[in-house]
């Protein structure tokens, strides 16, 4: 029992961020219709400025996610505004390889000036514990879960409850009948783009005080908000956390029942299973409206 | 009328060093080593390391009296190229140094892929080549007759680590649970480890591969958790020791002693994990705190000393460096044992060497040219620094055993 509970707990905490990080990346591509391929570097983007604010102003990542998210969101603005908009009408393939060309820069800005190396945010909790019915839990993995959980609660009710929100829906549902009633399409899938991209901001800062990170996570990140975007349906807030979740205990039942070394195949055999039998998703709808 | 004055009073300076260079010793003969290395390219770093060990012993040769064989006394040139990191450009080059230069015999380049295609050019001309890095297995297993290792083989590094367990550790370990990244450097090393643990009675309780580039392993490490094994041995990267040791600490568990390949004794290990990095061990090829000697340099201190005095004070001879000049010496060891510079009699008498070196762990090869002696040291953080724990004659410090609970470090 010790060991099952163990299993569940460690499921869960993994979850959590596989939920907030595939959330960003699903809004992306469910309503700006972009399949962000420059995700992961986002992503990283986050986990790296958290670090230099650490190092530099011994600020706790759990405070600098803020700046962080701020940052990713105005560059996530500033991507969308220059680079994507004027090319969307060029189709999926443009923003493809906008997309592509945006994770290498990233990337080689990365490795210019933090190079390959693994690195590691050093908070002095980290590696602490406790114990909940026997099961050890880790604090700074709790301290994500939570955060995480908070996050998404927050994007839901932003996109239900506020004007912003509600044009964010409204342009996903119908692009044509929200502009009629004076919707500015173009603002919305901005801010929404913006909003995926501080997710993923958001995301890496907390990333980097659980694991360690070098430039080639990006790849490992982008592997995962596939397919929990994909579980998920496409867009939709619930969908992408219930995906994560899903993605997390799959992957622990893969590696307690199968052997850890297929806990990464079984994810894929279960998107494939989800494209073949549910396109739109575990969650049914297409859109969270 | 001065310029042109000093600048003749330079140039005889500078005519007359060379000439004192060259007749300082007076040889009867000289021999002549081909060594294409990469100098550019993506392996540069470390080739250019193999190169410098080259040139250490080169130079301490030349300046202390020659390699005397048959009668005679030899110096020795060692002919350098630059193989640009490509195999197809390593193995035109020493074809080149065997028809061209007629080299008496070859130095290796630096990495497996590399010695692979220019030990088949050895051996096709009959020419020895002694490779300083490369210990892929798949070298060795083309029945050549040309070629010896400096390295062991791969899956040998953690070997020692299991004598250590077995002659070292007190109360000694009972369980090991082993787990590997799957790829093809850690898998062989895993086996090896394996292996030598079932030889010397320890029970193996786990062997479960997780995948290359996991980020995440706290579900495997519950898994070991609950068996409780003495010894945790993860053969990955860096980035998997890291971790693997973090996640043990969450999950509150502390091996008696983790044991890794090839991922903590690299820059940055220590600083990034802070004093988590403590009691954790690691095999190395070789270590220049390590203490042992021959007749060619002396003791280790001495070979380091060598290898200041061409490269600088604060040079500091790494494995690569080393098993360059360990090249020079086998072959030197060698050519004094045959009598001769024949390739034949070389041969034969390099294949039954069994000998200690100053630059170099224990060498003694089989039947297929690779290095099975090895007792090479083994390596544990202890206060942040990097120790030798391990053989006992180089011991820095006795290995810290068993390592404590995380609540009580």
């Amino acid at each position: 029992m010790g060991l099952g509970l163990q299993m569940f707990v460690n499921a869960l905490l993994l979850g959590g961020l596989y939920a907030l990080m595939g959330i960003g990346f699903s809004l992306q591509w469910g309503i700006s219709g972009i399949i962000n391929l420059s995700y992961g570097a986002m992503v990283l983007l986050g986990s790296y400025l958290s670090l230099i604010i650490f190092n530099m102003f011994h600020i706790d990542p759990f405070i600098s996610m803020f700046v962080t998210g701020a940052i990713l969101f105005l560059l996530g603005a500033f991507i969308y505004r220059f680079t994507l908009q004027p090319l969307l009408k060029g189709g999926i393939v443009f923003t493809l390889i906008v997309t592509f060309a945006i994770r290498l820069i990233i990337e080689n800005i990365i490795l210019l000036v933090w190079s390959a190396d693994y690195r590691t945010i050093r908070v002095s909790y980290a590696g602490s514990n406790f114990q909940f019915l026997g099961a050890f839990v880790p604090l700074t993995k709790f301290l994500t879960f939570i955060i995480a959980g908070v996050i998404i609660y927050l994007t839901y009710q932003f996109m239900m409850n506020t004007k912003i929100g509600k044009g964010i829906q409204a342009v996903a549902l119908d692009k044509e009948g929200a502009m009629a009633v004076g919707v500015d399409d173009q603002k919305m899938y901005l801010i929404n783009f913006a909003l995926g991209t501080a997710l993923g901001g958001v995301t890496g800062t907390l990333w980097a005080t659980i694991y360690s990170f070098s430039p080639h996570v990006m790849d490992v990140i982008i592997g995962r908000v596939f397919i929990i975007a994909i579980l998920g349906g496409l867009g939709n807030i619930w969908g992408a956390a219930a995906g994560g979740l899903l993605l997390a205990f799959v992957e622990t039942s893969g590696a307690i029942f199968i052997g850890s070394h297929w806990q990464e195949a079984i994810g894929l055999v279960i998107m494939v299973l989800v494209l073949l039998l549910r396109p739109h998703g575990l969650i049914g709808k297409k859109f969270f409206g | 009328m001065i310029k042109k004055l000093s600048l003749a009073f330079l140039v005889s300076i500078f005519l007359f060093s060379v000439v004192g260079i060259t007749f300082a010793q007076s040889f009867d003969d000289i021999i002549k080593i081909g060594a294409a290395v990469s100098l550019t390219g993506k392996t540069a770093y470390e080739g250019i390391l193999v190169k410098q060990g080259y040139e250490v012993w080169e130079k301490w040769v030349n300046e202390h009296g020659g390699i005397k064989a048959g009668g005679k006394t030899y110096g020795v040139k060692i002919i350098y190229y630059d193989d640009e990191s490509d195999p197809v450009r390593g193995a035109r080059l020493t074809e080149k140094l065997i028809t061209e230069d007629k080299v008496h015999f070859l130095g290796g380049p630096y990495s497996s892929s590399i010695t692979f295609a220019t030990s088949s050019i050895g051996e096709k001309y009959g020419v020895i080549t002694i490779a300083p890095e490369a210990n892929a297995v798949n070298i060795y297993e083309r029945g050549y007759k040309y070629i010896f290792s400096v390295l062991p083989p791969a899956p040998m590094i953690m070997v020692p680590i299991a004598y250590m367990m077995d002659t070292m550790l007190e109360p000694r370990p009972k369980t090991v649970a082993i787990i590997p990244a799957n790829d093809l450097f850690p898998l062989s090393v895993a086996d090896g480890f394996k292996e030598i643990c079932e030889e010397l009675g320890f029970e193996v309780v786990l062997y479960e591969k997780y995948p290359a580039g996991a980020t995440d392993l706290s579900v495997l490490l519950t898994k070991v958790k609950a068996l409780n094994p003495d010894v945790l041995a993860g053969g990955g990267y860096t980035a998997d020791d890291m971790m693997i040791v973090r996640q043990c600490k969450e999950l509150d568990f502390s091996p008696k002693l983790f044991a890794s390949s090839v991922g903590a004794m690299v820059t940055g290990f220590v600083e990034e994990m802070g004093k988590d990095a403590d009691y954790l061990v690691e095999g190395e090829w070789w270590v220049p705190e390590m203490k042992s000697e021959d007749h060619i340099f002396g003791t280790t201190a001495d070979y380091i000393k060598a290898c200041k005095d061409l490269h600088g004070e604060n040079f500091k001879p790494q494995y690569w460096t080393s098993s360059g000049s360990a090249v020079g010496v086998l072959l030197q060891m060698a050519i004094e044992k045959a009598d001769s510079i024949e390739t034949e009699k070389v041969r034969d008498a390099l294949a039954s060497l069994d000998v200690e070196l100053s630059c170099w762990s224990p060498v003694a090869f089989n039947e297929k040219g690779q290095n099975i002696k090895w007792v090479h040291p083994v390596v544990q953080v202890q206060n942040g620094k990097y120790i030798i724990v391990y053989p006992e004659e180089s011991q820095g410090n006795k290995p810290l055993y068993p390592a404590p609970a995380w609540k009580d470090r």
